[in-house]
């Protein structure tokens, strides 16, 4: 593998904490430790893949199977359980739903997303009248977007993400909403980012549109990565898969998904992690130990804790101790060296006012 | 730890992108009113009328220190308060005001609370121009305690985001926490020494130190002791309070990032 690349995943895990209710969520929140009883759903199983500059990778999967969670991962909006992740360069992402806000105009839509991106007043005038010529809303863009239709919805988001300028794109399913002439309209916009060399992650459930802007698919089976490579084989592989899929009879389709699903509830990170620290060991000939300290540190330095660490826990023990501590000298009103010296003053506070804040107040 | 480094980093790294939505957030607010931005120093302005009234000529308290009439004295200390109850209460609502539109796309969550922060400071400057100019009507001048005011307001931005990280997270989890600010902010205007000096009052001394451990006290009053020239950070009883003040600000803002960190991911989910 070339170290030429513009998003590269390494071992990349999701998980999910599946609560049961309220109730659940309420004490995760408050205990700091890991809750064993609640279940755990992983929705990536450890994923790693490369996308170089200028391509554009088309990713394909039944549904559910994670392929949403990666775009996500890979766009920065969630962070992942554990794993290495490195985008280079400024992600946009396009998402069915577009992340509008429905009680804002079309046209304050456009300054606030922009705003977000990090542009500049004076950049969001500039793309401004694209972005409006773009998604062909016309005189609605002075209407809360509440008012739209969903596809006038959709393609403002797309109008909007694509834009704002940013060297890598991620579609996520969002051409499935427009009509053709949009269609078109986004495909030629595509094809243009292409030709400028920007990077695309394309995520799709039509074969169809991945067989004709890609240049490599993965395909991503239940939180696994089945199969990266060239998308004539990818596509014929999945479809190969879907059409023996759909010959089975009701009850096995289902018994096929429950099982799948119930691996991903099974998984074990610690298992996972000791599988790869093996693998390691015999790519690299390390000992067992440097091994399983390089893995260990690909898994996790990337990843800021969810538990809280002893350290974390030592400072907030120690500055109560001293908030309480000096609560108490101001309480009593004697003064810092003297409640050092003899603690037990503390508990008998003066009832004059000392010198100084008298002095203030003479 | 580090988690708390790296978000606080993340403030000073996107400080343009605060700066800008802070200033969208201010236009799209007023947009509809016809005042426009007027409201944000007519509302205080009116408040501030109705406590003189109230306070100052119907109960006639007198000097709240010696030598410094009741108006000035009451809105350079009304000028931080309502800052940082505005801001406490708008911090915690902006999580979950922006979730839709932030889990939708690569953004730095916990920038939001640093947003509704510098965007109320314009009024705080505002309010502050006014408390100088009441001074000066006084004929107070310029004296070399006014560096303090610079301490004071670090303090003060960095208890607003302690709080306000804090707040929104919880928030998110908790909707009724909101309501419970608002209860409890309303209990501390009473109680920080806004309207009416508590330590010069009647009130027993050892429930006047407590009530200066309160940490929107210890940045009311020093802003005014630095204003009017009465006191020193280093002096009693200042001393101790500063050491109680940061060590709750190092508190609420490990736990708050921590917080924040544990459940960024999903805050979609929780609500």
């Amino acid at each position: 593998m070339s170290e030429d690349y513009k998003i590269k995943l390494e071992n990349v895990t999701k998980e999910y904490d599946l609560y049961q209710s309220k109730n659940d969520k309420l004490k995760t929140f408050f205990s700091f430790k890991k809750r064993k009883e609640i279940p755990h759903f992983w929705s990536l199983k450890g994923i790693s893949l490369e996308v170089h500059p200028g391509e554009a990778l088309g990713v394909v999967g039944v549904n559910g199977s994670g392929k949403s969670t990666m775009s996500n991962i890979v766009s920065g909006i969630i962070p992942q359980t554990t794993g290495f992740v490195d985008v280079r360069g400024d992600t946009s992402i396009v998402a069915i739903s577009a992340g509008l806000k429905w009680s804002l105009t079309g046209l304050e839509n456009i300054r606030l997303k922009g705003l977000m991106q990090g542009l500049t007043f004076q950049e969001i005038a500039n793309v401004r009248d694209d972005i409006i010529d773009f998604a062909d809303i016309g005189d609605f863009i002075n209407q809360p977007v509440k008012d739209y239709s969903s596809g006038m919805r959709s393609r403002l988001g797309f109008a909007i993400a694509v834009h704002i300028n940013p060297d890598i794109l991620i579609i996520d399913e969002a051409l499935s909403v427009g009509d053709d002439t949009f269609y078109q309209k986004c495909l030629n916009k595509i094809q243009e980012f292409k030709k400028e060399g920007k990077t695309i992650v394309f995520v799709s459930h039509s074969l169809k549109q991945v067989e004709m802007l890609c240049d490599r698919a993965a395909w991503i089976h239940f939180g696994e990565l089945k199969m990266i490579g060239e998308t004539k084989e990818v596509v014929s592989a999945y479809r190969k898969f879907s059409s023996d899929f759909k010959k089975l009879t009701a009850a096995e389709r289902s018994k096929y998904q429950k099982d799948k699903k119930q691996l991903q509830l099974d998984f074990d990170i610690d298992e996972y992690e000791k599988s790869r620290i093996k693998e390691e060991q015999e790519k690299s000939g390390l000992g067992e130990h440097e091994a399983a300290r390089r893995i260990h540190k690909e898994f996790y330095s990337e990843v800021l804790p969810t538990k809280m660490t002893s350290l974390t826990k030592c400072v907030i023990v120690l500055a109560v101790l001293v908030m309480v501590f000096f609560a108490f000298v101001t309480i009593s009103g004697h003064s810092i060296t003297k409640s050092v010296t003899d603690p037990s003053v503390l508990i008998h506070p003066t009832y004059t006012k000392n010198d100084s804040t008298a002095q203030q107040f003479k | 730890m580090h988690t708390m480094f790296q978000i606080i980093s993340e403030q000073f790294s996107n400080y343009k992108i605060i700066r800008r939505m802070a200033k969208f957030d201010d236009k799209a607010t007023y947009q509809s009113h016809y005042l426009g931005l007027a409201w944000e120093f007519l509302n205080p302005l009116i408040q501030i009328g109705i406590y003189y009234l109230v306070f100052g000529v119907a109960l006639k308290r007198g000097d709240p220190l010696p030598g410094v009439p009741y108006l000035p004295w009451m809105v350079l200390g009304i000028t931080p308060w309502l800052y940082m109850s505005k801001t406490v209460l708008d911090a915690s609502k902006s999580v979950y005001q922006q979730v839709g539109l932030v889990s939708k796309m690569k953004f730095p969550v916990s920038v939001l609370p640093s947003i509704k922060i510098s965007g109320n400071l314009a009024s705080f400057w505002t309010m502050f121009v006014f408390a100088l100019f009441l001074m000066f009507c006084n004929h107070m001048v310029p004296s070399i305690s006014w560096i303090q005011f610079i301490y004071y307001f670090i303090c003060m931005i960095a208890l607003m985001y302690a709080l306000g990280i804090f707040n929104s997270t919880v928030t998110v989890l908790i909707r009724d926490w909101h309501i419970t600010l608002q209860s409890i902010m309303r209990m501390l205007f009473y109680m920080s020494g806004v309207l009416f000096n508590f330590t010069t009052s009647n009130f027993p001394t050892l429930l006047i130190r407590v009530l200066e451990l309160n940490p929107f006290y210890y940045v009311i009053n020093g802003m005014r002791e630095s204003m009017l020239n009465k006191g020193w950070v280093w002096q009693e009883p200042n001393l101790t309070l500063t050491v109680v003040f940061w060590m709750f600000v190092l508190i609420v803002m490990v736990v708050g990032t921590f917080l924040h960190n544990k459940f960024r991911a999903n805050f979609v989910d929780l609500i």
